[in-house]
């Protein structure tokens, strides 16, 4: 298998997953934030793992377009590389 | 450059690990904390890879702007191993001279001392030859391998990609900037050997190269020779800038050849634009000359149109010769050697020495030509010779060693010891010297690209 061809799959797996796992944080976060235990620690660590969540779908969604943009630049001060790929999301 | 779509891809692909690892609802600090890094990581490999070619302009510019040269430095690196050949060749002969003559043994070790460390300058030129050859012809492999390293993920191969970085961009810079960095050694340019080695292959009128003989130079009222031809190359040095003369020098016989009163000093200069060169390559084309070895020389007037030599040994020699008119052939021979048989097309000639028609002398030996006229057409040559084994067939070493020691002229004597010196202190030192503070800087530099504590993004 060409390792470019390998490296590309890669990614749009990595992608289709790390969106899944940012709805399943999410929700996780949102559960221990929620859930009637007392301890402040507790809340906290729900309260880093929505906030976590929320950057990783951030990253996910304008990574694309950062990289586009950089791509852009640079092509337009001269240099030629293939397009970066546009992972699907679900 | 498919190095380096790898590489954008790899990048591509350390970001979205960052993402995922963000995403993992594992509330573990020293796993999250992985990914702003490798967020980070991406980013600047994707910028270096995009500005590389931007990089690789800015130190050529600045290369430029310092007077480095690739073409230059790479000639000039030739043209210092081939002096340091001329000089270890010329002072071989001298040992070999005083050691047979048995003459003050002392001076026969001082010379042996100097040739080591001659020695030595050479092994250190061909290290840096070698290394700015495999550094110029594969720059970019260098690049892109560089980059992929750096851009697998999680920091893997991180530092070994910025070294490889690094140590491409510093010696594609540094390494033509030698020359400059030599001048600021205490020793000048100034001071090396004046004039500048010519070198060339030596062919007959048939473009046939001759492997053996000697050769002549001549210019003034000066005569210089003779200087040997070894494997169909010549070298010599030439200090001389007016109109000379090269010979082909073998068996009391000056055959003409393609340079005849010409400034060799111009003929090098066309060859090369711009710059007196210190090697130059002339090939020579001797007029006359059919073939040369150990003291017999075939030669023919007027010259047949095609000639193959298909034996040529001092025992033994067949010759095929083809002419549209009659021409005369010469066979030189030096008194070594005693005709057993001689026959054209079969027809074996008898009282060959009747056709002896002159006899001459070179340097030390004497000999005689022996002239046959041969009718238009095909024929086949054969003579069979004797030899005799104890008396010499070439000129003596000390008739050698007196034209190599001319051609440098008396003028330049302490130069060749200025030469020695420099060849001591400046190539063995000097090369070393460079070599590793190129590797310092480029260690250095690698640490600023993989270590980027500083550059990281705040995210």
């Amino acid at each position: 298998m060409d390792i470019i061809a390998l490296i590309k799959d890669i990614i749009s797996k990595t992608v289709v997953v790390s969106w899944l796992l940012f709805f399943l944080t999410w929700l996780i976060g949102w559960a221990i934030k929620g859930a009637p235990i007392p301890m402040g620690k507790v809340r906290r660590i729900g309260q880093g793992l929505v906030e976590d969540a929320v950057w990783g779908a951030f990253w996910v969604a304008i990574g694309t377009t950062i990289f586009w943009l950089i791509t852009y630049v640079s092509a337009y001060i001269g240099n030629a590389l293939p397009p970066p790929p546009s992972p699907q999301l679900p | 450059m498919y190095l380096i779509i790898v590489a954008y891809y790899l990048a591509i692909l350390t970001f979205y690990i960052g993402v995922l690892i963000y995403s993992l609802p594992i509330p573990v600090t020293s796993l999250k904390r992985w990914a702003p890094r490798l967020i980070a990581d991406a980013f600047f490999v994707m910028v270096l890879l995009f500005s590389i070619s931007s990089i690789v302009t800015l130190s050529n510019i600045i290369q430029h702007t310092l007077g480095g040269d690739w073409n230059s430095f790479l000639s000039y690196t030739k043209a210092s191993i081939a002096g340091r050949v001329y000089v270890l060749m010329m002072l071989g002969l001298l040992r070999d001279l005083l050691s047979k003559i048995g003459f003050l043994s002392g001076i026969t070790r001082l010379v042996s001392m100097i040739m080591n460390s001659i020695v030595a300058s050479l092994y250190m030129l061909l290290v840096m030859y070698t290394l700015s050859v495999v550094v110029k012809t594969s720059f970019w492999t260098f690049i892109a391998l560089g980059l992929a390293l750096m851009a697998i993920p999680f920091r893997i191969a991180r530092s070994a990609g910025a070294f490889l970085l690094a140590f491409a961009l510093v010696f594609n810079t540094a390494l033509p900037l030698y020359m400059q960095f030599v001048k600021m050694l205490i020793f000048s340019e100034a001071s090396s050997l004046s004039g500048f080695i010519v070198y060339g292959s030596v062919v007959n009128m048939n473009n046939k190269s001759i492997s053996h003989g000697f050769i002549g130079l001549e210019y003034g009222n000066k005569y210089i020779a003779p200087i040997p031809v070894y494997s169909s190359i010549y070298t010599m040095l030439v200090n001389y800038e007016g109109n000379a003369t090269l010979y082909f020098d073998v068996c009391g016989h000056m055959f003409f050849t393609n340079i005849t009163n010409a400034s060799i000093h111009n003929l090098c200069r066309n060859t090369y634009s711009g710059t007196t060169p210190l090697l130059c390559k002339l090939n020579l084309k001797v007029m006359g000359l059919i073939d040369y070895n150990e003291g017999i020389a075939l030669h023919a007037f007027p010259f047949p149109s095609s000639v193959n030599v298909s034996l040529f040994t001092p025992k033994y020699i067949e010759v095929y010769l083809e002419s549209q008119q009659d021409f005369d052939l010469y066979i030189s021979l030096v008194d070594a050697y005693n005709i057993k048989s001689l026959s054209i097309d079969s027809n074996t000639i008898e009282n060959v020495d009747d056709y002896i028609k002159y006899r001459w002398r070179w340097f030390d030996l004497y000999g005689r030509s022996y002239v046959l006229k041969i009718p238009a057409g095909m024929h086949k040559l054969s003579v069979s010779l004797d030899k005799d084994e104890n008396a010499e067939v070439e000129p003596s070493e000390s008739y050698i060693y007196m034209a190599q020691s001319q051609a440098m002229n008396s003028g330049n004597i302490p130069n060749i010891f200025d030469e020695i010196i420099r060849a001591i202190y400046i190539d063995i030192v000097g090369v070393a010297l460079y070599i590793t503070i190129l590797f310092s800087v480029s260690i250095g530099f690698a640490k600023v690209l993989g270590g980027y504590a500083k550059l990281r993004m705040i995210i």
